[in-house]
């Protein structure tokens, strides 16, 4: 008689369906996220490439115009 | 605790945490101040005959110093220099030490008349743009502005200050184009041509044509008259050939057929200096006289072969004033 609980090699399978899943949904939102975004995009940067390059002097740390601090909240989602 | 900084610049006003970049890439929170990160790094530098901008009504025949750092705000799926443009400063394989002055100077020793700020957008280096411009005006040389004119009333207003002349591309006349093809919007575009009029810098625009894209004649008509309303029936316009680059390889180069129409239907639509880019030998690569149609300025390619306006600007033989700076 069979069992009603899953054998492993079910739970296995179970566990590499799920991955793909998660897999896949990573993937379109990652697609999503390089849409059109206004109002709240920014990008992710490597900010400790940018700062060594700073310090070596191949980049610049001059103050950007046009800005303004704001409350930490509606940060958007990095790209 | 994160440092947020929101960026107003451009339309896109980027809200940007601490360590992260605007959607341009280039300018950077850290410690909760925005860095302009490409300030005198420049990735590009050339010098280019003026007609390349392209800019035909001025100066013709004389020489931009054209530099551009990484980053934009645009995303254009056929932008021709996306290695410059769709890159962070980190990912540059040349960065060039130049500051303002330094700018001005190579730009004064190679004989220039102008300093481009091009290739990828001086909207993204804006301040670097600022700089080099306000030290240009007092070394006796011009500042103009290649762009996609994507930036906010404001900080246009300001960089108007030290201005020349603009070539803008409007890239179509149709927001759904603009946001599918470049993923910005139509309405701050117009918006910074009608700026650019309004602070009197030199305006010429261009329209890139991809076939089935924005091919369209009743659509160009639109444009036209727009420009025609908006701008003046002095206003030149550019209409340049599309090749498949960059994420946009499945369609053909427009056929040199298409930008013949187009600049017909820009003609008719009342526009009087309609030209035709990137098709050699072409009699839309010269200026015409619009009241009596007499040859003003001929062309080849990015070269001048000759030029018969008086030297105030002028047809030679009806005395018509030929808008443009010409001196
Ligand atoms: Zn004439």
């Amino acid at each position: 008689m069979k069992s009603k609980f899953l054998h492993r090699h079910d739970w296995e399978l179970l566990l590499l369906v799920i991955a793909m899943l998660v897999n896949l949904g990573g993937f379109l939102t990652q697609e999503l996220g390089t849409a059109p975004r206004e109002g709240a995009g920014w990008r992710r940067v490597d900010t400790e490439a940018v700062q060594r390059l700073i310090e070596a002097g191949d980049l610049s740390d001059h103050e950007a115009l046009w800005y303004q601090p704001v409350a930490p909240s509606g940060t958007g989602k990095g790209r | 605790m994160k440092r947020q900084v929101r960026c107003d610049l451009c339309p896109r006003q980027c809200v940007i945490p601490e360590g992260g970049a605007g959607d341009c890439r280039i300018r950077v929170n850290l410690e909760g101040r925005l860095r302009a990160t490409t300030y005198g790094r420049p990735s590009a530098m050339h010098i280019d005959p003026v007609e390349k901008k392209p800019l035909f009504h001025f100066l013709p025949a004389t020489s931009a110093f054209s530099i551009a750092t990484a980053g934009c705000n645009l995303h254009c799926l056929n932008c021709q220099n996306w290695p410059l443009s769709q890159r962070d400063g980190t990912e540059m394989d040349r960065l060039f030490h130049a500051e303002p002055a330094d700018v001005v100077a190579a730009a004064r020793e190679e004989g220039c008349r102008s300093i481009a700020y091009t290739y990828s957008d001086p909207v993204v280096f804006y301040e670097y743009t600022y700089d080099t411009a306000e030290l240009a005006r007092q070394a006796d040389l011009r500042n103009l502005m290649i762009t996609a004119g994507y930036i906010n009333r404001e900080p246009l207003r300001r960089l108007c200050r030290v201005m020349d002349a603009t070539n803008t591309d409007l890239k179509a006349f149709d927001d759904a184009f603009y946001r599918k093809v470049t993923t910005a919007r139509l309405k701050p575009v117009l918006d910074a041509l009608v700026t650019f009029r309004e602070e009197g810098v030199w305006v010429e625009v261009t329209n890139l044509v991809i076939p089935t894209l924005n091919d369209d004649l009743a659509m160009i008509r639109r444009m036209a008259r727009w420009i025609r309303d908006e701008l003046g029936e002095g206003t030149p316009l550019h209409f340049s050939r599309f090749y498949p680059r960059y994420r946009m390889r499945n369609l053909p180069p427009t056929p040199a057929e298409t930008l013949v129409r187009a600049r017909k239907e820009a003609l008719d639509a009342g526009l009087q200096f309609v030209y035709i880019g990137n098709v050699m030998g072409n009699p839309g690569e010269n200026t015409y006289c619009p009241r009596d149609g007499t040859l003003l300025i001929s062309r080849a390619g990015f070269r001048v072969t000759e030029n018969h306006l008086t030297a105030d600007g002028r047809c030679p033989k009806c005395n018509q004033k030929i808008p443009g700076v010409w001196q």
